[in-house]
C-alpha cells in the first residue's frame, strides 16, 4: 500500500528531474520484483506516452462536465423523511456513519436549546504569542491590522513570524511561546521554513532563530509538523515524556498533559523517538507508524495505524472509534467551552463511534447521544450532565 | 410519530473541488479500459454521481478516490463484455479484469497526476518550458520555440526544478490509498 504511493512519487520525480542514489536503489528494488513493474515503468517514462497523456488531458473540459453532473445531483432534494418507531437503532447507525447531522424535531428540548444555543460555542478563540521578554501579543484574526508592533519589532498575525528591529537579538537563541487556548487553532511558521499546525489547548515554545547544531521546540498539547528538510540540523520536538527527532518530514504529535499517553504518528519520512526513563529508549518510526508511550506503565508501543484517523483534526473533524463517552467529552472539551458531569461511572464508559464536524453545534451532538437512548442528558448554561437511564 | 432527519449535509462545494481535481484523472483511467474518450467521460461522470449518492461517509479524499477508481472499473467491466484484448497474433495483450491491470492504471494515473499538478503550479513561462522539456525538447529548441534566450531558459528551468521538488514534497495528500 505504502509501496505503491512511494513508487508514484519516485517515478514522478524521475520524470521531472531525476533521482538521487538512494531513490534509484529503491526504484530498482521495485523493478526487480516483477516483469510487469519493468514494463509499467518503461511505459510511464516514455516521451510518447507522456505526450499522449498530455494531449488527452488537455482535451478534457472539466467545466462542461461539471455542469452536467451538477444538474443530476441537484435534481432531488436532499431530505429524507422517515417514519421512525425505533429512534435508537436508526440514530445510532447514523451517528456512526454520517459526518454532519442534526435533529429537527426537538419539541421538548427546544426550550433549553434556544437559550443554551448562545452559551456553549465551538472554537474560534485566538492564539497568543508570548515573546522571550514576556510581552504578550494577541494573534486574533478579527483585528483589522495584519501586523502588530511591539517594542522590539513587528509580528505578523497570520503566521506568528516575528521580525526584530535589532538584528543582533534575532541571532541569539531566545524562545517565544505560542499559546493556543481551548477552541483555537493556529498555523505557525518557523524561521527555517517549518510549518506547524497547532491544535486547541496547546502551547509551543520555539526559538526565534535556530542557532547551534540542532533545532529544538517544546510542545505541550497537539501539533502537526511539516519540517523543512535540513540533514545537517536535526529538528527535535520535546514533550514531557517523548522526544521526536527528525531531519525533514511530516508527523503529528499528541502530548496533552491530561492524557494518559503521548502519541506520535508519522506521515512521511523517518523519525527517531526517544522515550522512557530519561528518554533513553530509542525507536525509529516508518511512515504510517505510530509510537505511543504510556508514562504510568512506562510502556512504548509502535504500531501501524490509519494516519487519516489521527490527523482528522487538521481537516476540521473529530473522529471517534468505539471511544468512551468520557474520552469523547474530553476531546470535545478542548474545542467547545463547557463543563461536564457524569452521574455515575457507568455513564462514562458508554461507547460511541462517529465523525463530527468541528464547527457543528454541540447541541446537535448531544441530541444524537440522547437519541441513542443509552442515557439522559441535561444542559444548564455551560454545564452538561450525563445521567444513567433508569429502566 | 414522525421525525424528520436530515442525513449527512453533503457539501456541494467540497464535491466540486474534488471533481475539478480528479475528474480528468478518472477519465483517463477509464480510457485505458475503453479506448474511447467520450464513453470514458460518461463512465467517469457516473462514478462521481455514485459517490455523491453513496450513503457511506468517506473521511478522507484518499478513500473517495479509492471508491471512484473501484466504481469506474466495475462499470467498465460490467458494461463491456470483452475482458480480454488480443493482438493480431491472437496473443492476450491485456486482461482487463486483472488486478495487475487495475493497479498499473492507478499507478499511471497517480504518477502523472503528481507530475501535472506540480507543473500546473508553475508560472506560465516556466510551465511551458518544463512541458516542452518533457516532450524531449533541448534548451536551444525551447529557446527557439518560445522566442527567448537560452540563458533565460536555463535559469527558469533551474528555478522550476527547485519549485517542483518542493511541490512533490507535499504530494502525500494527492495520492490514493491502494489495497
Amino acid at each position: 500500500m505504502q509501496e505503491n504511493k512511494n513508487i508514484c512519487k519516485l517515478i514522478s520525480r524521475e520524470i521531472l528531474f531525476g533521482l538521487d542514489d538512494s531513490e534509484k536503489n529503491e526504484l530498482q528494488i521495485w523493478l526487480n520484483e516483477s516483469d510487469e513493474n519493468v514494463v509499467l515503468y518503461e511505459k510511464l517514462i516514455s516521451e510518447s506516452n507522456i505526450q499522449a497523456y498530455h494531449h488527452k488531458r488537455s482535451r478534457i473540459n472539466v467545466k462542461a462536465n461539471w455542469k452536467v453532473i451538477e444538474k443530476r445531483i441537484s435534481s432531488k432534494r436532499r431530505l429524507y423523511v422517515t417514519s421512525l418507531v425505533n429512534c435508537a437503532a436508526v440514530v445510532l447507525i447514523i451517528f456512526s456513519f454520517v459526518s454532519v447531522f442534526y435533529l429537527l424535531n426537538k419539541r421538548i428540548d427546544n426550550k433549553h436549546n434556544v437559550l443554551a444555543h448562545q452559551v456553549i460555542k465551538p472554537g474560534s478563540a485566538s492564539a497568543q504569542l508570548i515573546l522571550a521578554d514576556g510581552d504578550k501579543i494577541d494573534l486574533s484574526n478579527n483585528a483589522s491590522n495584519k501586523q502588530v508592533e511591539f517594542a522590539g519589532g513587528v509580528v505578523d498575525r497570520d503566521s506568528a513570524v516575528v521580525k526584530y528591529l535589532n538584528k543582533e537579538t534575532s541571532e541569539v537563541e531566545r524562545y517565544n511561546t505560542i499559546v493556543v487556548p481551548k477552541g483555537g487553532e493556529y498555523n505557525l511558521q518557523l524561521s527555517d521554513g517549518t510549518t506547524v499546525f497547532i491544535n486547541s489547548k496547546t502551547s509551543l515554545k520555539f526559538p526565534i532563530a535556530f542557532v547551534g547544531n540542532k533545532r529544538v521546540v517544546y510542545l505541550e498539547g497537539e501539533a502537526y509538523f511539516k519540517v523543512a528538510k535540513n540533514k545537517k540540523l536535526p529538528f527535535i520536538v520535546k514533550s514531557k515524556h517523548m522526544d521526536v527527532q527528525v531531519t525533514g518530514t511530516e508527523f503529528n504529535v499528541k502530548a496533552y498533559n491530561d492524557d494518559k499517553q503521548v502519541e506520535t504518528t508519522l506521515i512521511e519520512g523517518g523519525v527517531n523517538i526517544l522515550s522512557g526513563v530519561d528518554k533513553k529508549e530509542k525507536v525509529i518510526l516508518k511512515p504510517s507508524q505510530q509510537a505511543r508511550y504510556n508514562s504510568i506503565g512506562d510502556r512504548l508501543v509502535v504500531e501501524k495505524v490509519d494516519v487519516d484517523f489521527y490527523t482528522a483534526w487538521r481537516k476540521g473533524q473529530f473522529v471517534f472509534k468505539e471511544d468512551r463517552l468520557e474520552d469523547i467529552m474530553k476531546v470535545l472539551g478542548r474545542w467547545y467551552d463547557f463543563n461536564v458531569f457524569y452521574q455515575n461511572k457507568s455513564t462514562r464508559e458508554i461507547k460511541f463511534s462517529g465523525n463530527i464536524d468541528r464547527y457543528e453545534s454541540i447541541y446537535s451532538i448531544i441530541d444524537v447521544i440522547k437519541c441513542t437512548q443509552k442515557l439522559d442528558v441535561e444542559i444548564k448554561g455551560k454545564t452538561i450532565v450525563f445521567i444513567e437511564k433508569s429502566r | 410519530m414522525r421525525t424528520i432527519l436530515k442525513i449527512g449535509k453533503k457539501n456541494k462545494q467540497d464535491f466540486k473541488f474534488l471533481f475539478n481535481d480528479f475528474f480528468p484523472l478518472l477519465v483517463l483511467f477509464v480510457d485505458r479500459y475503453l479506448n474511447d474518450e467520450d464513453k470514458s467521460a460518461d463512465v467517469a461522470q457516473e462514478s462521481f454521481i455514485r459517490l455523491w449518492k453513496s450513503s457511506n461517509t468517506f473521511d478522507s479524499n484518499d478513500k473517495r478516490k479509492s471508491f471512484l477508481y473501484t466504481t469506474a472499473r466495475n462499470i467498465c467491466l460490467n458494461e463491456f463484455r470483452h475482458d480480454v484484448v488480443v493482438d493480431e497474433h491472437n496473443t492476450v495483450v491485456k486482461c482487463l479484469d486483472s488486478d495487475i491491470f487495475f493497479r498499473d492504471n492507478i499507478i499511471e494515473e497517480e504518477t502523472y497526476s503528481l507530475v501535472y499538478s506540480a507543473i500546473d503550479k508553475l508560472a506560465p513561462q516556466s510551465k511551458k518550458i518544463i512541458l516542452l522539456s518533457l516532450r524531449g525538447y533541448g534548451n536551444i529548441e525551447i529557446a527557439e520555440e518560445l522566442n527567448i534566450s537560452v540563458n533565460t531558459v536555463r535559469t527558469l528551468k533551474q528555478n522550476a526544478y527547485k519549485k517542483l521538488k518542493s511541490f512533490l514534497h507535499d504530494y502525500f495528500y494527492l495520492i490514493t490509498v491502494f489495497f
